[in-house]
């Protein structure tokens, strides 16, 4: 995704010269008035194109490939998941309680797998998009907002009340994404039960392996 | 700076064409002056040349004219101007085609005015000059026939001849200007 440039191999332009040179030179020595004065100085010219293509590499020029309307736009989305993963590790290191914080932490680890994930793919699946695009910024929020009450020298009844209320909030959230984590692995799971049904189905055809012991298997 | 294809592929183009059309050039240009010095030197530059050759046809001719200036009343007027004026002209022809043309003129000038002189009742001694400048004239013209010019044109005639050549030299500008007997 942030590879914006490209290697590209381009013939060098010497060779065209040094066949333009061989050709002058031909020039020099035959009078140039028959039709076969020319047929030599290409040839000429064509042998030298074709030695100096091989002894001199082609030239590598970095160019900058533009991307295109959906690559820029994955680029934002992933830029917008890294922040937020940010924020939340932020508010997360502030936090005190040790519940809160191991359920944080397995929050902040499916996020950070997701946002590989889409590092790795380029892929971007819309339930995990939502997930770190949505969900995330708004427990950062409410994060923010526990850090704020925690730090309310007062703690009366209702600021305790939404303590808790957040505490719980971060408890499902905790169970929600790591649901949403299996949830995304699920059709890859599938993808290689099948992949092994095959395999096996192959194996038994073959006599490699008997019926029985596919069933053993299962 | 740095060389792109573009400015490759001009540059060749350049070279390859600039090249092939002055080598052209420059060998008919060649070719045209070695004629031209065997034409005026002779091909042993010793001045043995159809120049001189024809150089001396004129003075022939002038000389027969003065003979025949004795003769007015005998000879036609129009006679000995008509080998004036082609002894004259032939001093200006800028061209060797028009010299072989104005050259054959002079040849028949001549000829009609030495044949009226011979049938004029001439003195013994201007007869005997009219029988000389007949026979220098015709030796000139048989050492004009005989000259190795001829050779050398035939040989640059056949280098240049063909579609290919011809089409060259009107891209070059530069056609063979050949003295050349029937021509």
């Amino acid at each position: 995704m942030t590879g914006k440039t490209e290697i590209i191999r381009k013939p060098s332009p010497w060779p065209i010269l040094i066949a333009a040179l061989a050709w002058a030179i031909v020039c020099l020595i035959l009078p140039m008035i028959q039709l076969w004065h020319y047929l030599a100085a290409l040839a000429a010219g064509g042998i030298a194109y074709g030695i100096a293509r091989h002894q001199i590499p082609d030239q590598e020029i970095e160019v900058e490939i533009p991307l295109t309307p959906l690559q820029q736009q994955q680029l934002q989305q992933l830029e917008a998941a890294r922040s937020a993963l940010t924020g939340l590790q932020q508010a997360a290191a502030k936090v005190e309680d040790p519940a809160m914080t191991q359920d944080l932490r397995k929050i902040e680890s499916v996020c950070r797998q997701i946002v590989e994930e889409m590092e790795k793919q380029q892929r971007f699946n819309d339930q995990a998009r939502r997930l770190v695009d949505y969900y995330l910024p708004m427990l950062t929020k409410l994060l923010e907002t526990y850090d704020e009450l925690e730090a309310d020298p007062l703690q009366t009844q209702n600021i305790q009340n939404s303590r808790q209320n957040i505490k719980k909030t971060v408890k499902l959230c905790a169970e929600a994404f790591v649901k949403q984590w299996d949830d995304l692995h699920e059709h890859q799971s599938m993808e290689i039960q099948a992949d092994s049904d095959v395999l096996e189905t192959l194996l038994v055809k073959q006599g490699l392996v008997s019926p029985g012991q596919k069933e053993d298997k299962a | 700076m740095k060389m792109t294809q573009k400015t490759a592929f001009i540059l060749a183009a350049l070279l390859v064409l600039g090249s092939a059309w002055g080598k052209a050039r420059l060998t008919f240009s060649s070719m045209q002056k070695q004629l031209d010095v065997v034409y005026t030197e002779g091909v042993d530059h010793d001045g043995q040349s159809i120049a001189q050759d024809i150089q001396a046809k004129q003075n022939t001719a002038r000389n027969c004219v003065t003979v025949a200036r004795r003769y007015d009343s005998a000879i036609n007027a129009s006679l000995i101007t008509a080998v004036e004026n082609a002894a004259e002209n032939l001093d200006q022809a800028d061209s060797m085609g028009e010299r072989r043309r104005l050259e054959t003129k002079l040849d028949t000038a001549f000829a009609s005015l030495s044949s009226a002189l011979l049938e004029a009742s001439l003195s013994q001694k201007d007869e005997a000059y009219v029988i000389g400048f007949m026979s220098e004239y015709l030796a000139s013209q048989d050492r004009i026939e005989r000259d190795p010019y001829h050779e050398k044109a035939a040989a640059v005639l056949k280098d240049t001849a063909g579609w290919f050549p011809s089409l060259l030299q009107k891209l070059t500008a530069s056609s063979l200007d050949i003295y050349q007997i029937g021509g």
